[in-house]
């Protein structure tokens, strides 16, 4: 009998398994069918030379920003490791940093007149800024260096639990005898043990390169704009020409990121094989948690200076340039927020919170039920993989184009569902690295002693997993409530949440009113994930 | 205790039925960045109220949001309970839903539609295409210079005299970048100084071709004047609003709008500063209205005609053009008023806003010319 329960168990969840694996490519299939179906050869590789310019801006752009993120997080990690575990905690609380106010806070420090040409404005004395001339060159730059800064935190994340694997102190110890120096231990020996073990975290950020629609739209370059900015645009548009576009621009896109991530994947073997091999760093003898803690410092004090800039623009009724603070003080910002989105904000909270525990609870009780936990494992990888590569404005689109052709259900349904979706994949690989974690001593000794699967569970590994269930909860949550795109290309604004407010504030006049959503929008997962960190310190088990 | 706890809850169940009953759900699709028209739409909804109606703002970023929505329903035969009730329209989003057939009307049956002056064409052509009662008429717009005249004494009036104050006055003058609704009525402005004959501007583009000589030395002019716009021409604002904080802050020294009170109103909200000054172009500005309108698929058409009744009723129009409140432009023409309703309309002097009738009214291109000047405007900026 409890063979039979054990079948129908395990049977659960592969059935919860292809039923999303179904979903997923009936929504992949549906928009890859409607855009080939609708393209012809010959105007797909027109517009593919046409949008060369755009095409080779986006490669090249997102390429560069995931090799510095690369190389930055890497040092950071390293200095982190060494130094600092508290400062480490901090940068979790980073990662829930909104993407929109991160952009908009950019533009804020950066601009003519913005954060530094005040300040520089006191020591020269100009009263009207100077002559702004930025170019796409510059946009280019400071897109590469903003997105690579803002997956810093989450590189780091990740590639932190890498470094304690790697167990860096013992290489160190073996390879000073051959004579290597600190840099060429952690060149040489360290980065490329590293590298080879952030694969996914390199392919998500690369995805997301490709996807996003804040960083490319308010900080990237405009001739040409990128594909990401292009596919929404046509998206939105009324004019023919455009929406004729959106089916080449569906199709180079999916040929970009393949092409991006089969390029990252060879510059890594590249990179790997030269770093083992090269001398170069054996007779340098540098200090190299300077280099980390410098970049850290730099990590720190924008999203610092950019919280800064926010707070005072969100209680500003003038701010003018050249002053350094707001002349006039209004909160009519604050209050506008929460009055009018009081209840879209704690929707969105309510939402976030049970789609993340919903996701938690799923994948737990699929690992849980089944015996055979590498096959859950790697058809779950698979299945994160494909949400994850596939970027996610033209998976949306593909969703919209399936709700009109399965109309039964609610567009509350696909709401959901389409987040859903987005969480899975970071639910996943935290709850695997968990698992892996796990010593499975301690439910053999409680299985010898006859103790059901059930009891061990809630006995023994929920109390020493908490920890790592309450961070996937977190990183869960704050992921699910900065999703925008699903308002936008799923719901057509039917169903928001309250970042998607935000976002559409800020094409308004109020710049205070604005700036107060962006800061409410951080307040729930920064909290929630600062109160987690401050646990997880204290209550290690 | 027990009977009070029984009263209470029949007469909350009462209202219940009543309110299910007697009231209806009115969902308005507009666009939500604007404190200003979110706090006015708000107020309407209060007033509303009183006539059980519950008008729901939902707050889109692009009316092409809601035609999607409009035309999956159609596509997939969803015919009865569409969930948008009431658009705010205009241009070549009205024009794709006039050729799609998702618009219900006629709707110019209305009481408060004897305000509206029937013999004004610019209220019944948009974009030069015929309304034919399928939108209502709610607020105007008349294309605006702002400039801050601290640092400008005689703002440009003519395209010429643009040229000369943006060459003068290198990186102090940018529009918003196409597609963005602002930037292409910039260059509609500029192409109604360009032409010589304005009247082929209300023709549909394709009898201007083989080369379209008017669009040609548009970008010829646009050509010339990049290299001195902010950012010499490589960086546009995203939108109008964009446009502000580099107003206020003087990175830019003269911008578009397309509304004449919008320096007043956002003075006021000290948004910019108290030098802020309004003016156009003297030969005549473009001007056109936005609308109401109910999608074929409205469950709640009787409820929405009330809400677009009350909307251009002389009490929430003269709310609307007060500069306090939104400071958009009445669509009611004051002949058809009496001396009560007249006086709704508080005439605000402002310093910042350009006197009404000052500038000519030109209409808008016919709606195939925005898509023409922006594929042109591609082809050769982008």
């Amino acid at each position: 009998m409890s063979g039979l329960k054990l079948l129908i168990n395990q049977n659960i969840s592969f059935l919860i398994i292809f039923l999303l694996f179904g979903i997923v490519f009936l929504v992949i299939g549906n928009i890859l069918y409607e855009s080939i179906n609708q393209l012809s050869i010959k105007s797909f590789l027109n517009d593919l030379m046409n949008f060369l310019p755009s095409i080779s801006v986006t490669f090249f752009n997102n390429i560069l920003s995931t090799i510095c993120a690369i190389f930055i997080a890497f040092f950071i990690t390293e200095y982190l490791y060494k130094k600092s575990s508290f400062s480490s905690s901090f940068l979790i609380v980073l990662i829930s940093f909104p993407h929109i106010s991160y952009c908009i806070g950019i533009t804020y420090l950066f601009a003519t007149s913005g954060l530094f040409a005040r300040l520089f404005a006191i020591f020269y004395g100009n009263e009207v800024p100077f002559i702004s001339s930025r170019g796409d060159g510059l946009a280019n730059f400071i897109y590469i260096f903003s997105l690579a800064l803002r997956e810093v935190p989450f590189l780091v994340l990740i590639g932190l639990s890498v470094w304690k694997k790697i167990n860096p102190n013992q290489i160190q110890q073996q390879v000073s005898v051959l004579g290597h120096s600190d840099l060429s231990t952690l060149m040489n020996c360290i980065f490329p043990l590293w590298i080879k073990s952030m694969g996914l975290p390199i392919l998500i950020i690369i995805a997301f390169g490709f996807s996003n629609f804040e960083f490319s739209s308010i900080l990237g370059p405009q001739f040409p704009n990128m594909i990401n900015v292009k596919i929404i645009e046509s998206w939105y548009s009324t004019n023919t020409e455009l929406m004729r576009h959106l089916n080449s621009l569906i199709m180079i896109t999916i040929l970009g990121v393949g092409l991006a991530i089969l390029l990252l994947f060879f510059l890594r073997k590249v990179i790997v094989s030269y770093f083992t091999n090269t001398r170069l760093f054996i007779s340098i003898n540098y200090n190299t948690l300077l280099i980390g803690k410098f970049f850290f410092l730099i990590v720190i004090l924008l999203f610092t200076a950019i919280i800064f800039i926010t707070f005072f623009l969100s209680i500003s009724k003038s701010w003018f340039f050249p002053s350094i603070f707001p002349t006039t003080f209004t909160l009519k910002g604050w209050s506008y927020m929460i009055e009018n989105y009081s209840v879209l904000f704690f929707h969105s909270i309510f939402l976030s919170a049970i789609i993340s525990i919903f996701n938690l609870i799923i994948m737990t009780y699929m690992i849980e039920i089944s015996q055979n936990i590498k096959n859950i494992f790697k058809m779950l990888f698979l299945l994160s993989l494909m949400i994850l590569v596939i970027p996610q404005n033209i998976m949306l689109m593909g969703i919209s184009n399936l709700m009109s052709s399965l109309p039964f259900f609610s567009i509350k349904t696909w709401f959901y569902f389409s987040l859903f979706i987005y969480i899975l994949p970071y639910t996943y690989f935290m709850t695997k690295q968990s698992y892996d974690d796990f010593n499975p001593q301690y439910i053999e000794n409680a299985d010898v002693l006859g103790i059901t699967r059930l009891k061990s569970f809630f006995y023994i590994k929920l109390p020493i997993m908490t920890n790592d269930f309450l961070i996937i909860f977190g990183v869960s949550f704050s992921v699910c409530f900065y999703q925008f795109l699903q308002g936008i290309i799923v719901t057509k604004g039917e169903e928001l949440l309250f970042n998607n407010e935000v976002l559409i504030l800020f094409s308004g006049e109020s710049i205070s009113t604005a700036s107060s959503g962006s800061l409410l929008n951080f307040f729930p997962a920064g909290l929630l994930l600062t109160i987690i960190y401050i646990r997880y310190r204290y209550a290690r088990m | 205790m027990k009977s009070l706890l029984n009263t209470l809850t029949k007469i909350i169940f009462l209202i219940f039925i009543y309110h299910s009953l007697y009231s209806a759900d009115v969902n308005f699709h507009a666009w939500g960045g604007s404190v200003i028209i979110n706090d006015f739409i708000k107020q309407a909804s209060k007033d509303l109220k009183k006539k059980n109606i519950n008008l729901n703002h939902t707050k889109i970023t692009d009316i092409a949001e809601s035609i999607k929505i409009l035309e999956t329903d159609k596509k997939i035969n969803k015919l009865q309970k569409g969930s948008i009730d009431l658009m705010w329209v205009n241009g070549e989003n009205f024009h794709r839903l006039k050729k799609n057939q998702l618009l219900f009307g006629p709707i110019d049956t209305i009481d408060n539609y004897k305000f509206i002056n029937t013999d004004d064409q610019s209220l019944h052509n948009d974009f030069g295409e015929p309304v034919e009662g399928l939108e209502v008429p709610w607020g105007r717009a008349q294309f605006v210079l702002i400039y801050d005249s601290k640092l400008i004494q005689k703002p440009p009036q003519t395209i010429e005299q643009l040229r000369k104050f943006i060459k003068n006055n290198p990186g102090r003058f940018t529009y918003p970048q196409i597609p963005d609704f602002h930037g292409t009525t910039f260059l509609k402005q500029l192409l109604y100084e360009i032409v010589d004959d304005q009247s082929i501007l209300q023709k549909p583009f394709s009898n201007c071709l083989n080369p379209c000589e008017p669009l040609k030395n548009l970008m010829i002019y646009l050509n010339d004047i990049h290299p001195f716009l902010w950012n010499q021409g490589k960086r546009f604002p995203k939108s109008a609003a964009e446009t502000v904080p580099l107003l206020s802050n003087r990175e830019l020294w003269l911008t578009i709008s397309f509304n004449p009170n919008m320096a007043a109103v956002n003075v006021s909200s000290g948004n910019l500063r108290d030098v802020t000054r309004t003016t156009s172009f003297i030969g005549g500005a473009i001007g056109n209205t936005h609308y109401l309108a109910i999608p074929f698929n409205s469950p709640n058409k009787k409820a929405s005609l009330e809400v677009i009744n009350y909307l251009i009723s002389p009490q929430s129009q003269a709310d609307k053009s007060n500069i306090e409140i939104w400071g958009d432009p009445t669509v009611l023409d004051f002949t058809k008023m009496n001396e009560i309703q007249k006086k709704m309309f508080l005439d605000k002097q402002s310093v910042h806003i350009l006197p009404n009738y000052q500038i000519p009214y030109l209409e808008e291109p016919h709606y195939s010319w925005t898509e023409a000047i922006e594929n042109e405007w591609f082809k050769t900026f982008n």
